[in-house]
């Protein structure tokens, strides 16, 4: 715990609650007081809670579909340069560039670029890995892992702190952002 | 039917803290005798396939007694029927989960393993029956010194990238969905050996709503991807055998007959897996009666499909008035392979229509029966097209009864017990149940409940007290 002396110093507030309906409660308050969510922890995407986090998200979908594409327009012209220059023979009597033939393969490959896009972009998005936190060592944390809600806010802390007592929290650290 | 007698998705009353024990403790606590026996015995079935496989790559896949005119033989019949299986884990991960089906939680786990192990078997095949497959690498597209290139017109080289794209999928998705179960295996464990394991699995996720965000952002990618990645894979695979010249092989029905086929077996699997798990485990209030009759559903549309896909394949064979093609159905009803042919049309035709009845949907006896006749059906589907089509064919001289040899049986019953071994290891390796999906299914149950009750002003008798705390 590292509460500064001064009570209007912004510091990181990571309250605990037993329940998920405790906590979209409490960050109802919050949001009514003008207290803005920074963050949440919580085993399972809660949809509530994942409405009220500032910020958009990286647009995960429209770049895997953009990679997607660009990959299997590239694979497309590999197709098309290795059967006609590269090693060029005629198969059954079908034209050099047989593109309906290279639809397949380009289709695939292209598919693969969307979703290794897709999950190298989730980790490279959530900076995962990221073996050690300083989330893991505050007793907070082991709440949220065995079924509760961590809220977390960024605020002074002590007008904060008081309101959250009342919604129910059931701990309540202050660390230094 | 009242609502009284709806068997609940989740049992009322399931809270977090309860689901997670329950199911990381099948993975943290002790395996049962049952699970050794197990994986003994599909361990020396595994054993006996690396034997079998060494054997053949050493003395050549005429071990496999293809030749003329059966030129293929078994690796692509358990290829198309393993790639089969694999479908239907895919489906159910990802198609149910755009469509917001709540049945999809419980199952999900276990289906996406199952795909990601019959690709595993499936992909052994393509390599063996290579006839040299030390030089699989052939099939790459890369700068080599011989300045050779892919022969990109075959069906057998998008084979190749099919595959590999589908196992690459497959593989990719099941660990993200297992990605949250091991954060939860990492907090739950009590020996460091597991909390460390299970730590550098999870990645360090903490949960985090923003990495849940971009975590439902990958997985819609995903699910999007899911059903073109299905339909293109065993469309690809049944291409091999639609654009040869061979009468019983150039349908042009063969791709979406072949995708409603493999979903039919996959479906089977589940339906197996669900039904020898749910005993196992104990898990009945889990995996309950409505979704093995949910599964028995989908397996009754996909039966339907491929009995439409007979029906046209017979009226084309007579309709084209052409003497080749109605030689071959003769042949598949008269000839040496018909008993294959009758069994098939016993198990995909026959036996299915029982699935209409709900009684029989619902009992686990019946539905495991019937997947474990389906998956033989549709085995004996594919043996069946890749034998009778090839044996008599244009050429007379060239006409014989072929059949498999022991190593064929040998590869392809050890690639059963492969199969069995690495899911009996992944029941121990990881949560058989997705956690993360069941939680927010206990979350909308208590959403809907609540919504319920402030409707009607009471509660329904079979979903009250889902609640979503952890107490």
């Amino acid at each position: 715990m590292a509460r500064g002396d001064d009570p209007e110093e912004i510091l990181l507030i990571l309250a605990g609650f037993d329940t998920v309906a405790q906590a979209i409660a409490a960050l109802e308050d919050q949001r009514r007081a003008g207290c803005a969510l920074v963050d949440a922890h919580a085993p399972f995407p809660i949809p509530e809670l994942v409405e009220a986090l500032p910020g958009k998200p990286a647009p995960l979908p429209p770049l895997a579909f953009a990679a997607g594409v660009l990959v299997a327009a590239a694979t497309l012209l590999l197709q098309l340069y290795s059967a006609t220059w590269g090693y060029p023979y005629v198969v059954g009597g079908k034209p050099l560039a047989s593109w309906p033939a290279f639809v397949p393969v380009a289709f695939e490959i292209g598919i693969l670029a969307a979703i290794g896009l897709a999950l190298v972009g989730m980790f490279r998005a959530c900076d995962l890995p990221r073996l050690h936190h300083r989330l893991f060592e505050s007793e907070a944390f082991t709440l949220s892992a065995k079924g509760g809600v961590l809220l977390v806010f960024e605020a002074p802390h002590a007008e904060v702190e008081q309101r959250l007592r009342d919604a129910g929290a059931c701990h309540i650290e202050v660390v230094r952002p | 039917m009242s609502r009284a007698a709806i068997t609940p998705l989740i049992p009322p009353g399931l809270n977090h803290r309860e689901l997670s024990e329950r199911v990381a403790g099948l993975v943290l606590g002790r395996p049962s005798k049952a699970w050794y026996l197990v994986l003994a015995v599909s361990g020396a079935l595994s054993l006996m396939l690396v034997v079998s496989v060494a054997y053949v790559l050493l003395r050549g896949v005429g071990l496999f007694g293809i030749n003329i005119p059966v030129a293929w033989g078994f690796p692509i019949v358990n290829t198309i029927w393993w790639v089969g299986i694999a479908h239907a884990g895919t489906l159910i991960s990802a198609v149910l989960l755009l469509t917001r089906q709540p049945w999809r939680a419980s199952i999900n786990r276990m289906a996406e393993a199952m795909a990601m192990f019959a690709i595993v078997c499936a992909g052994l095949y393509p390599l063996l029956h290579l006839g040299r497959p030390w030089l699989a690498f052939y099939l790459v597209p890369y700068p080599d010194t011989m300045d050779l290139w892919p022969q990109w017109r075959s069906p057998l080289v998008w084979d190749f990238f099919a595959i590999l794209t589908y196992l690459l999928y497959t593989s990719g998705f099941l660990y993200l969905s297992l990605l949250p179960d091991f954060a939860t295996l990492r907090d739950m464990a009590r020996q460091r050996w597991r909390q460390l394991l299970y730590g550098l699995l999870a990645m360090g996720w903490r949960n985090s709503l923003r990495h849940w965000r971009h975590y439902e952002q990958a997985n819609r990618v995903f699910s999007v991807v899911a059903v073109p990645v299905v339909v293109s894979v065993t469309g690809i695979i049944s291409m091999d055998l639609a654009v040869s010249i061979v009468p019983g092989y150039h349908f042009t029905i063969f791709p979406p007959y072949f995708v409603a086929g493999a979903l039919f077996s996959g479906f089977a699997t589940v339906t197996l897996l669900a039904v020898i798990l749910r005993y196992a485990y104990s898990l009945q209030d889990l995996i309950t009666r409505r979704h093995l009759d949910y599964l028995g559903q989908m397996m009754l549309l996909f039966a339907l499909v491929v009995d439409y896909a007979y029906c046209q394949e017979i009226f084309t064979a007579w309709y084209s008035g052409d003497e080749f093609y109605r030689a071959v159905y003769f042949d598949r009803w008269t000839g040496p392979y018909a008993p294959a042919w009758w069994s098939m049309i016993f198990c995909n035709v026959v036996l299915v229509q029982l699935l209409w009845s709900r009684r029989v949907r619902r009992h686990p006896g019946a539905m495991l029966a019937l997947a474990i006749s389906s998956n033989i059906g549709m085995w004996l589907e594919r043996f069946q097209i890749v034998f009778t089509s090839t044996h008599a064919g244009f050429m007379p001289s060239a006409w014989d009864t072929v059949w498999p040899t022991r190593w064929d049986w040998m590869i392809f019953i050890g690639s059963l017990g492969l199969f069995v071994f690495m899911l009996t290891l992944f029941l121990r390796l990881a949560p058989i149940i997705s956690m993360h999906d069941m939680r927010l299914e206990i979350h909308r149950a208590g959403k809907r409940e609540a919504k319920g009750e402030q409707r009607n002003g009471r509660g329904s008798a079979t979903q009250e007290g889902a609640r979503n705390g952890s107490r």
